[in-house]
């Protein structure tokens, strides 16, 4: 501590107590008790001189001594941040300011923020698939359109892993098993079909007819998937059996709307009879038609105009 | 990083297997079912590091840029060879610094996040004196802790603490593979790879170690006790007690291992005195091997030729190596680089007669990649080099063993960082004496300084061959690689590079390199003039006349006239640290520039110097100013004071000599 901030604690700063002023105030000499002289500049301490640090020699920046057919996969092998001596050729980045060029490589942290690809340079990228082919068996004969891989092979089954960046490798996410199979390609009957959409009720999806079942109770992925295994199968032999008690489905369990035997039928049978005439097959086809659209589909504009146009013929009005 | 990768096992399953064992419905339409057998081929079996490695195979070393261990920066990456050390064996000090940290602190590092545990990151557990059993001596036997196992052998001992003989047994092996002293830890690669090994061979086994004492120790001597005792013994040079031992075992009929033969082979040479003898001993050694059903390997052979390597003096040793090589390989043992570095010893020696068997080895070798199988297989390249650029001077030679040691992965069999060195010297100086100079020039500048950085004598033989070769457009490079590396203060290669610079005749189509050359000379004075007035500096340099005289040459040639009359005035005032003087024609020139400058106060300085220096020529020069100059009569008087008054009235016969020289 120089002499100035002893002298100062002397004379008491305001509302500042260092825990050490009564030890400095005990320190004072009591032959200087006369009266100081302010001393506003600090008397400096002898300079002590530094040694002459020899500055090494610096080679100049790598770039200069790349050849213009190097082989860029050597220079810069892995993902790397930006470095403007080793990138031999100019790149600007940045907002300029004003009456200024826009910042060049030297120092720009623009460039080195943001992800450079320079280690997946084209032939880099072909180099490095040629070595890894060994490794590639080829794709299998018989299997080269969508339809025939799903011809095949409609079962799905999809599970993740997870690399981290850290001493674990462990994810509980990695147990997680999804499995997705076509409905059409169980070939069910109606009945099956039936059953097993009302079994999964949410798992189908009806726009894609996939059935998805997804598994995380067990711990381990591999016992998922046999959980998966045994779910599907399970639900594909309930669905093939027809249980006793199933025959006691009425029409107010159908799952469509079925024209044969409706009250529909009824009423335009009754009307016929009581006309006495009745229309030909195709015309009753068609406002059967019709009429199972709206039902099932829903109505809209379309729907409620073909409704419309059997009705008019089936009375006989067009 | 976070990264998802998603496995789809598409096509893998289980639908055709799920349908076959369930009741097949029959089909109402009787499609026929063409099924085309579908064969999914086999996953290809591959390690945890398999594509990494592959992916690795594509990268080769870029020489414009350091080491992948430095850091990749102008500022960062190391020249000359001192730096390089420095530099990764610091990073590696730091390493230390931090596995002391976690050593003496293992309760800071009680949280394991990792799973499944590494133990490599976990502190090392130190043992203490309660804790002494066999386990716990097994286990630092195990983790290659030869202090600590001896010591706790010792507190065993005093706690009579009773161990087994295979604990004994372990210990031994130890103790004698190691000689009682603890080896560096094979996690220190800087370290191993800087280490400076001594050649030297003479007996460091530790007679009053451990070893002796544990082998008395065992309830029952067996063979592999024996082996144990005698290859480490060998090993150290204790050749007298280990072939005491082997007589022992003979006598009890104990069978030997193939490696203890080996170990013994190789020693052979200090049991006996003449070349022949010694052969016979090695030879009693192989026939007591197959009478005992051991079966040699590549150790055998290559002790064989080690021996032959001791006494490769004798006429019948190369036949006899040749000899050896063919049974052995007939026998079907795959020679090793360890092997053919012996074969060079033997026959291509120093003062015998000239081998080409280099040529034939190469031919045999070319292309194939080897691996590390025997402890000397590092020796064959440095000396590979060594005789085609001492033994046979050939450059193809040794291009070839470049190219050898390129392929595959037969770098690493280099060694370390020292006999790397040796290589890249032997090479340099190989090319350097036999390519033309353009194409040396294009190989010095691809491999210095990041692959190999010359040394002072290597750096000397380059500057003395551009000289010669006249390719004076690389002497700046080379001054200024020359600094870099950290030689920019040996003295024979200033000389070298300013009689270099002097030499250089400026024209119109070189006018870039004269002013170089201009800076080359200025950057050399300044260094030394620093140089000499660091005082902390041991050896110092010294001008030489010669020395100043190059500099002002160059200097007056790319016309840097007031450093050179900064130059002159020095030389002239510091005449007594200077050693020699500044030779005539230097001065000539200087002169000449002074004139052509009108500036005669310069001039008469020269001549003042000419005179002191006693130089014969001082008349001419003196002369010469008279004729070319108007002198101020202050000039002239000084001229006078300093010739004598015949320099005034002398007839003007040197004026025919004042022509041409420009300045």
């Amino acid at each position: 501590m120089s002499e100035m901030w002893v002298r100062q604690l002397y004379r008491g700063v305001q509302g500042f107590r260092l825990h050490t002023a009564a030890a400095l105030t005990s320190e004072i000499n009591p032959a200087e008790e006369e009266f100081r002289t302010l001393e506003l500049k600090t008397v400096r301490q002898e300079k002590r001189t530094m040694r002459d640090r020899k500055l090494t020699p610096i080679l100049p920046p790598r770039y200069k001594r790349q050849k213009l057919d190097q082989n860029w996969g050597n220079v810069w092998p892995t993902a790397r941040t930006f470095h403007p001596a080793t990138v031999p050729f100019p790149v600007r980045q940045g907002y300029p300011a004003t009456g200024q060029p826009t910042p060049d490589k030297w120092g720009n942290a623009e460039l080195m923020k943001i992800p450079n690809f320079l280690h997946l340079t084209p032939p880099i990228i072909k180099q490095q698939c040629e070595v890894l082919k060994k490794f590639c068996t080829p794709w299998p004969a018989g299997l080269e359109t969508p339809a025939k891989q799903n011809k095949h092979f409609p079962v799905t089954v999809s599970i993740n892993s997870y690399l981290h960046s850290s001493p674990s490798l462990r994810d509980a996410r990695a147990r997680i098993v999804t499995m997705k199979v076509s409905v059409k390609s169980l070939e069910l009957d109606n009945h099956g079909r039936d059953k097993l959409l009302r079994l999964v009720k949410d798992h189908h999806d009806p726009k894609t007819d996939t059935l998805t079942l997804v598994a995380d109770r067990c711990p381990l992925s591999s016992q998922n998937r046999d959980y998966c295994t045994y779910l599907l199968t399970v639900l594909y032999t309930e669905a093939m059996k027809t249980e006793p008690w199933e025959h006691e489905k009425n029409v107010a369990d159908y799952e469509r709307y079925v024209w044969e035997g409706s009250l529909s039928e009824a009423a335009a049978r009754a009307v016929f009879s009581a006309r006495d005439d009745s229309p030909p097959e195709h015309v009753i086809n068609e406002y059967a038609k019709a009429v199972v659209e709206l039902h099932n589909e829903g109505e809209d504009d379309s729907s409620v105009s073909r409704y419309r146009e059997s009705v008019l013929k089936l009375v006989g009005l067009t | 990083m976070r990264g998802s990768v998603h496995h789809t096992f598409h096509r893998l399953l289980k639908c055709l297997d799920l349908r076959s064992s369930l009741p097949r419905r029959t089909l109402s339409t009787s499609v026929p079912l063409s099924h085309q057998e579908i064969v999914i081929p086999k996953r290809i079996q591959r390690s945890p590091t398999d594509i990494l490695q592959a992916l690795a195979s594509t990268i080769k070393r870029d020489t414009s840029g350091p080491h992948y261990k430095h850091h990749d920066d102008p500022y960062l990456t190391p020249a000359s060879n001192s730096l390089k050390r420095m530099y990764s064996l610091s990073k590696e000090s730091g390493r230390k610094a931090a596995r002391w940290i976690r050593d003496s602190n293992p309760q800071l590092f009680l949280h394991t996040p990792d799973d499944p545990h590494i133990k490599a990151f976990a502190p090392t557990i130190r043992y203490t004196e309660d804790d002494a059993s066999e386990a716990v001596l097994r286990e630092l036997v195990r983790q290659n802790e030869v202090s600590d196992a001896i010591t706790m052998y010792h507190i065993c001992k005093d706690k009579s603490i009773d161990l087994s003989d295979e604990a004994k047994q372990e210990l031994l092996e130890l103790v004698c593979y190691s000689n009682g002293e603890d080896q560096l830890e094979e996690d220190w690669l800087e370290e191993r790879w800087h280490r400076q090994t001594t050649t030297t061979i003479r007996k460091t086994w530790n007679d009053d170690g451990v070893a002796e004492e544990l082998f008395q120790s065992l309830s029952e001597k067996k063979s592999a006790a024996y082996c144990a005792l005698i290859r480490g013994m060998t090993q150290y040079y204790q050749v007298d007690r280990a072939w005491q031992l082997y007589k022992e075992c003979q006598e009890e009929e104990l069978p030997l291992d193939t490696n203890t033969y080996n170990s013994l082979i190789r020693v052979s040479s200090f049991l006996r005195d003449a070349s022949d003898l010694r052969w016979q001993l090695v030879k009693e050694l192989l026939a007591t091997m197959a009478e005992s059903g051991v079966q040699p390997n590549l150790g055998t052979l290559n002790s064989t030729l080690e021996a032959l390597t001791q006494v490769a003096g004798w006429r019948e040793a190369r036949g006899l190596s040749l000899q050896v090589l063919r049974e052995f390989t007939q026998a079907g043992i795959e020679p090793s680089l360890a092997t053919y570095y012996f074969l060079l010893l033997i026959h291509c020696r120093e003062r015998g007669p000239v081998s080409h068997i280099l040529l034939d080895i190469l031919d045999h070798l070319q292309g194939r990649a080897f691996q590390a199988r025997h402890l000397k297989d590092t020796y064959f390249f440095v000396t590979a080099m060594n005789i085609a650029r001492n033994h046979i001077q050939n450059l193809e030679a040794a291009r070839h063993v470049d190219d050898l040691l390129h392929t595959d992965n037969n770098y690493c069999l280099i060694g370390d960082s020292y006999r790397e060195s040796v290589y890249y010297r032997h090479y340099f100086a190989l090319m350097c004496s036999q390519m033309p100079i353009d194409q040396f020039m294009e190989v010095y500048s691809d491999l210095s300084p990041h692959i190999y950085t010359p040394e002072r004598d290597v750096m000397e033989m380059i500057l003395k061959f551009t000289t010669l070769h006249n390719a004076l457009q690389y002497i700046p490079q080379l001054y200024s690689d020359m600094v870099a590396y950290n030689l920019g203060n040996q003295e024979k290669l200033l000389t070298l590079v300013l009689s270099a610079a002097a030499q250089h005749q400026s024209a119109d189509d070189n006018i870039e390199l004269t002013e170089k050359m201009g800076r080359v000379a200025e950057d050399i004075w300044t260094r030394v003039e620093e140089l000499m007035q660091d005082k902390t500096r041991i050896n110092r340099i010294t001008w030489t006349g010669q020395m100043l005289g190059d500099v002002l040459t160059c200097l007056v040639v790319s016309g840097n006239y007031m450093l050179c009359q900064v130059v002159l005035k020095d030389a002239t005032l510091k005449a007594h640290t200077i050693l020699g003087y500044i030779p005539p024609p230097a001065l000539r020139v200087m002169l000449d520039a002074a004139i052509q400058r009108k500036d005669g106060d310069t001039g008469l300085e020269v001549v003042k110097y000419a005179l002191e220096s006693g130089h014969h020529e001082t008349g001419e020069l003196a002369l010469h100013l008279r004729s070319s100059l108007n002198l101020t009569p202050r000039q002239k008087a000084k001229l006078t004071t300093a010739l004598g008054t015949d320099i005034m009235t002398e007839a003007a016969s040197s004026d025919s000599d004042s022509e041409g020289c420009q300045p």
